[in-house]
């Protein structure tokens, strides 16, 4: 259900106003709730019903059915808790669609454009009130952005997606439920920007009531700010049981190391087809392991039936022995999509400090050589039991972009190109830019004569990626290519990177796709370590020329760039897939720019089966697209 | 008693049968044959010895190259020879079966069938993957083998379709070298430093012995950890290890010298050190001759159970990232790989490596025991 | 030895000023600290502003400030009691370290117990029955024992006991026990836990302590006092336990003084593979993401518990060796 998003026409917002004010008043809303919550409001601890999810209350549409009140989820988490803040911190403006196709309203009910996606009027919903009944109002916002962004004294910087080139916008409140943004230029994918995860919209919304008390600007006991940082921070902000939350269900209790609990929210502002108060389940009680524990707890514990609902911490290896066991776990194993592109990606830096390397980079017939030396059967079938795909770099096809018939075609032949296993085309293809082997030494040698040497890098603790590369190393061995690989920690590669010093780096992808999620992996834009291209050309396209260094003219990496900024500059929807289209374009005629190996992985997710609407399509690899949350586990239900 | 022979006494002589003389025989030589006798002793030497042979020739043993992959072959169990075939007819040469791979897709496992149709002899002295010998002699002939597609996983494979007997093989050359030298460095460092400072004493041995408390005080994990950040990451694995391991052992000869030191304390003012002294023996002379025998039983120990150490060291490393690095390999990281419910529940016959560790502890232990009661010509 | 024993004291002090000292800095070497890795992991996920906060951050934490400086202000504030916080969670060290220490001591201790108790007269039996079947089967034993890593064995174990039991015996208590008061129930709740963690630790450090009180056994059974006292007409058991096994006690006194080190430095990966809340396992952690307050503290932990350790080693030693004397 989409509310009103497009440009200000405002005959439709008027029409479906007026509808939606009809509805509201014709169904004469009688609301439930969960039975704990009615007896507090019979005893008098609790305002009714109606008076806690707010004026307009968001309807969730479950997926099977309609659910019953109780039970707890049992599951377990990393020590860092970002299994938990992937489901009970995810509360943005807009949340994504459960398919992943656009985003949906949330706390914020409505939104409107102008013309010129320059200002953006944001309607949260009327009535809202955090964990503890306090109203959300706009002027939660305006606190969070003249006290605390604006603050020079406390460290948050202007969130992203808000920033138009180099200039921050202004604010305004405009009512007690409605905010202004006025944008230094056109933003038309903000709204999409800031529904990724918790880390967007969903941290800036904070209870100014409860954390005014943390700056010193309000409170003369507090020396600096680092009380409020905590609580800031989605990191830690977990941890404060005291911290009122808009989600549906409220942290009660945290032992660190071992225990988290949650428990519904009664002001929660969201209800289910049939009137009845959301969530269903009262509450969450999670277990928290360490990193080095928590592979064998999550596949141990789901064998013994004591998990419901889990979908992070699972090794791909572990899918048959979770297959046998559903029975006598009494669950079932869904198969959710990691949503990666390619697991790993090669990714060669075209700004390495050694030109000859540059030189074979630019040429297209070296990179196509080492796509098609590959077997990415092999890879598959031994890092990936052979559940993932072949493929070649080319974005999800979950993406809006390729979803279209024309994109369908487009991905089809995008993914498909230079992969087939053939490594006397490799061969041929470097016999003819002039890399053979001139001394004899049985490794293939530059067109000047001079050695060469394929050195990847690559960070430690990612198994399939360093599955893969052995094997890939093996095939361009076999090709005559003498190829090095190295391992590095983040920290150490980034350094390097940004001096020119890697020259060729391969990591497991996250979902991404179009402007949205890191569009910095399919041209060189953004100054980050996983841009493709390398990095100074990246923060030379970034710094508007000033630092970095160019893209060779009239290169492959130049037209992404130029098509990236069209693309950013496009307004309507449909301008921007067909600006997308035409980027990608560049990719295959060109391409392979970045070689992908294999990906979309499946990521199994167990269910327990007294746990219902709990849908089939999920992903999981990309944090940005915040499942499970975005499968509204608010409508889970346990039947009985 | 230790003391006695610390002291040099004259062994006893023993009745030659062919001649009519009396043969004597030095400590040594009484050693030695004391060490034959014991039967658990000759058999550790005697395993050691054969270890120790096939890392050196495993290239040629192993019937695969070390980085050889089956893909379609991953995650299979020991699939061995055979003599009897399927219709119980004998046969003189032994044979594999031959194998296929397929995926259950609703089960999301790969079912492996057994072709008893197909037979594939053993053969002897096949051409294999290239490999080189002690560094120098390069050569692809495999001690044996199986001819065409057939298959010979005499342990199975691991997840990348690695066989798993050929990597043992492999990576014995690793495991069963590379903490020797550590281990050599450590015990000489500890036992001069404890000999010297248990015998002198005094300011010097306070100050050595602060100096080992520090070294013993540190904690292992973030030296590692500076450690590896320090190596430069050009080298290769074995270097990189090598490097890693000489600086451990380094810091851990400060507990060989407190335990050789305590021994000294207390032997120091036995008879037969001041005996030694009244002769005008040099220090040297009753550090080495009189005073180091007396410790060399408890070093023999210490030192046979050190190298099981430097072993399970590795393994604590690869476990942490920061020790050998595939393609290499060593016993510690196949023991790695195998760290997991799933491969204990579904891969158990990739914890055979640790059949190999503890055999060739056992036979460090038993080889250091026959030492030391040969060393100590009066034990029983 | 009074005197001694003061002396050893006065000197731990600038001993442990230098293991601060280098400790500190061999954790600053590794170029990435803990708000690097922050902004990475952050990144890693997306989340790109981590990166324009990086500097602030770094000033937050005190980061900034060149590392002889930073160290002057932890030494100073370490001794003053004020250990630091965690970066991680944000929580006052001294708070995580005494929250571990329970459980930490309790596993500790229960497997030392284990491992010696039982060791030691296993031991004792293996060397006066050498060679019998036994001697044979013990000395097996402790060979897989010493031979398998430790965190492998707890594993075993694990995944033994959950197809045993099917209960997943990770950590030291049953979720619903977390924070509860100790009743009867809890005690016992924590024993089903914890007698997997204790036998797994335990397992290895028995083998070690047979082996070794076996071989010092059997170097004195060598001696001729044995003889004499036997001749005497001594029972058995009197020559034994009265007279060798003291003697064959004093090398394991002196790794007595490993034991107290080993009670909050040992299992370390153990600890992690079990999930135990340990200091141990906190300890590793802390390290890999450079939490240097909470690394630090521990660090600082596991030096005095070694040194007090050795000391005690020592003193024992000249207490039970009349031989030895300490100059």
């Amino acid at each position: 259900m989409r509310l009103m998003t497009g440009r200000g026409s405002a005959l439709a917002s008027a029409i479906v106003g007026i509808s939606l004010l009809a509805t509201t008043v014709a169904m004469a809303q009688t609301y439930s709730e969960a039975p704990a919550l009615a007896d507090a409001v019979k005893a008098g601890s609790l305002p009714p019903v109606e008076q806690r999810i707010s004026d307009n209350p968001l309807v969730l549409t479950p997926v099977e059915s309609v659910g019953t009140y109780g039970g707890t989820i049992r599951d377990i988490t990393k020590a860092n808790l970002d299994w938990s803040k992937i489901i009970l911190q995810v509360e943005p403006f807009a949340r994504w669609e459960r398919d992943l196709n656009g985003v949906r309203p949330n706390v914020a009910e409505s939104w409107e454009w102008n013309d010129a996606y320059t200002e953006l009027t944001l309607n949260f919903r009327k009535g809202i009130k955090w964990s503890d009944g306090v109203p959300l109002t706009a002027d939660d916002f305006m606190f969070f952005w003249n006290d605390v962004v604006l603050d020079d004294s406390v460290p948050v910087s202007f969130p992203a997606g808000t920033v138009i080139n180099g200039e921050p916008p202004k604010v305004e409140k405009i009512d007690e439920d409605t905010i202004k943004f006025t944008f230094a230029g056109p933003n038309p994918l903000f709204m999409e920007l800031s529904s990724r995860a918790y880390y967007n919209s969903a941290q800036w919304l904070i209870p100014s009531h409860y954390m005014k008390q943390f700056l010193p600007k309000y409170n003369p006991d507090m020396k600096d700010t680092s009380e409020f940082d905590k609580r800031y921070t989605m990191d830690t902000r977990i941890q404060y049981t005291d911290m009122p939350t808009l989600a549906g269900w409220m942290v009660t209790s945290y032992t660190p190391g071992q225990r988290l609990t949650a428990e519904r929210n009664p002001y929660y502002w969201k209800v289910d087809t049939e009137g009845h108060q959301l969530p269903y389940i009262d509450g969450f009680d999670t277990t928290v392991v360490t990193d080095d524990a928590v592979s064998q707890a999550v596949l141990l514990n789901s064998i013994a039936g004591k998990l419901d609902f889990q979908s992070r911490e699972f090794n791909l290896a572990d899918v048959s022995l979770l297959m046998e066991n559903q029975e006598k776990g009494n669950y079932t194993v869904k198969l959710w999509d990691r949503g990666d592109f390619a697991w790993p990606w090669m990714m060669p830096m075209y700004d390495y400090k050694d030109e000859g390397i540059r030189d074979l980079f630019y040429t297209p017939e070296f990179r196509r050589a080492l796509s098609v030396a590959m077997d990415r059967d092999k890879y598959n079938n031994v890092a990936a039991f052979g559940l993932a795909k072949p493929r070649q770099f080319a974005l999800s096809p979950l993406s809006p972009e390729l979803q279209t018939e024309e994109g369908k075609a487009f991905y089809d032949k995008w993914v498909n190109s230079y992969i087939e296993y053939d490594p006397e085309q490799a061969k041929a293809w470097l016999d003819q830019i002039g890399v053979v082997d001139k001394d004899g030494d049985g490794w293939r040698d530059r067109p000047d004569g001079s050695r060469l040497q394929m050195i990847v890098d690559m960070m430690p603790g990612d198994k399939q990626t360093a599955d893969i590369m052995d094997l890939m190393k093996e095939d361009w061995d076999a090709v005559g290519i003498e190829t090095l690989l190295n391992q590095a920690d983040w920290g150490t590669l980034s350094d390097r990177q940004k001096a020119g010093e890697v020259m060729m780096r391969a990591w497991g992808s996250a979902a991404g796709w179009g402007l949205l999620s890191a569009p910095t992996v399919w041209a060189p834009v953004e100054n980050a370590e996983w841009t493709m291209g390398g990095m100074s050309i990246a923060l030379n396209y970034q710094s508007g020329g000033k630092e970095g260094e160019p893209a060779r003219p009239g290169s492959a990496l130049e037209k992404l760039q130029q098509a990236y900024s069209k693309a950013v500059q496009a307004l309507d929807p449909n301008d921007r897939n067909a600006a997308l289209l035409e980027a990608y374009q560049i990719h295959l005629d060109e391409g392979p720019l970045t070689i992908g190996t294999v990906g979309e992985d499946p990521t199994p997710v167990v269910v327990s089966n007294r746990l219902r609407n709990v849908p089939s399509v999920g992903l999981i690899g990309s944090w940005d697209m915040g499942f499970p949350a975005t499968a509204d586990p608010e409508q889970f239900y346990f039947a009985e | 008693m230790t003391e006695l022979a610390a002291a040099g006494a004259l062994a006893p002589a023993t009745a030659d049968a062919d001649a009519g003389t009396a043969k004597v025989l030095s400590v040594r030589q009484l050693a030695w044959r004391k060490f034959r006798k014991n039967r658990l002793a000759v058999f550790g030497l005697v395993v050691l010895a054969l270890m120790y042979l096939s890392a050196a020739f495993a290239g040629f043993l192993a019937p695969y190259g070390d980085r050889e992959t089956h893909a379609q072959f991953a995650r299979v169990g020991p699939h061995g020879l055979n003599l009897v075939d399927a219709d119980g007819q004998f046969h003189l040469t032994p044979f594999v079966y031959g194998l296929e791979r397929t995926m259950d897709r609703k089960t999301f496992k790969q079912v492996l069938t057994v072709d008893t149709e197909k037979r594939y002899e053993l053969r002897w002295l096949v051409k294999g993957a290239p490999y080189t010998l002690l560094g120098f002699i390069k050569s692809d002939v495999h001690l044996f083998g199986v001819e065409g597609d057939g298959k010979l996983f005499l342990l199975g494979t691991d997840s990348k379709g690695r066989d798993l007997f050929s990597r043992i093989l492999y990576g014995a050359q690793v495991s069963l070298t590379v903490g020797l030298v550590g281990v050599a460095l450590s015990l000489f460092i500890g036992i001069s430093v404890g000999l010297i400072t248990g015998y002198y004493g005094g300011w010097f041995d306070e100050i050595v012995q602060r100096i080992i408390e520090m070294t013993l005080a540190f904690p292992q994990i973030p030296l590692w950890l500076a450690l590896a950040a320090l190596v430069p990451p050009t080298w290769n694995s074995i270097q990189i290890y090598f490097a890693i391991s000489l600086v451990l052992s380094i810091l851990s000869w400060g507990a060989l010298a407190r335990q050789v030191r305590a021994m000294v304390l207390s032997l120091k003012t036995s008879d037969f050190v001041r005996a030694a002294k009244y002769a005008n023996a040099s220090t040297g002379r009753i550090m080495f001759k009189h005073l180091l025998p007396g410790t060399m039983s408890h070093v023999l120990v210490v030192a046979t159970l050190t190298i099981p150490a430097m072993i399970l060291g590795e393994t604590a490393l690869s476990f942490l990232g920061l020790g050998i690095k595939p393609p290499m390999t060593s016993w510690g990281l196949l023991l790695n790989e195998a760290q997991s419910v799933q491969v204990i529940l579904e891969l158990p016959w990739l914890l055979f490596p640790a059949v190999f560790v503890v055999l060739t502890i056992i036979s460090f232990n038993f080889v250091g025991d026959g030492l030391r009661d040969a060393a100590d010509p009066f034990s029983r | 030895m009074l005197a001694y024993i003061g002396k050893r004291l006065v000197i731990m002090l600038p001993t442990l000023l230098l293991i601060m000292a280098v400790g500190f800095f061999i954790m600053q070497l590794p170029a990435q600290d803990y708000v690097s890795q922050y902004v990475a992991r952050q990144g890693q996920m997306g989340n790109t502003t981590a990166m324009l906060q990086e500097e602030l951050l770094r000033q937050q934490l005190g980061l900034d400030k060149p590392p002889v400086e930073r160290f002057f202000y932890w030494f100073f504030d370490f001794l003053r009691g004020d250990w630091g916080t965690s970066f991680v969670d944000s929580r006052p060290v001294t708070t995580i370290i005494l929250e571990r220490l329970p459980a930490t001591l309790a596993i500790s201790s229960l497997a030392f117990l284990v491992s010696w108790g039982v060791g030691i007269p296993l031991g004792v039996y293996s060397a006066t029955h050498q060679y019998k079947t036994g001697d044979v089967a013990l000395t097996t034993l402790a060979f897989i024992g010493i031979g398998l890593p430790d965190f492998l064995v707890a594993m075993f174990f694990l995944v033994a006991a959950f197809l045993a039991s099917g209960q997943v015996l990770l950590g030291l208590n049953s979720p619903e026990f977390v924070n509860a008061p100790w009743t009867l129930a809890r005690i016992l709740d924590f024993f089903s836990y914890a007698w997997l963690s204790v036998t797994a630790v335990a397992f290895t450090g028995m083998a070690l302590i047979m082996r070794v009180t076996r071989n010092n056994m059997l170097e004195e059974l060598g001696k001729p006092y044995v003889l004499t006292l036997r001749a005497k007409g001594l029972p058995e058991r009197v020559v034994i336990w009265k007279h060798v096994f003291r003697n064959a006690l004093h090398p394991l006194v002196t790794m007595f003084g490993q034991v107290l080190a080993f009670l909050i430095n040992g299992f370390a990966i153990t600890s992690a593979v079990l999930n135990l809340p340990t200091i141990q396992s906190v300890y590793l952690s802390a390290t890999f993401q450079q939490d240097i307050f909470l690394a630090g503290a521990i660090l600082i932990l596991i030096a005095v518990t070694v040194m007090v350790g050795n000391l005690i080693s020592d003193v024992m030693l000249a207490w039970l060796d009349p031989r030895v004397r300490y100059d």
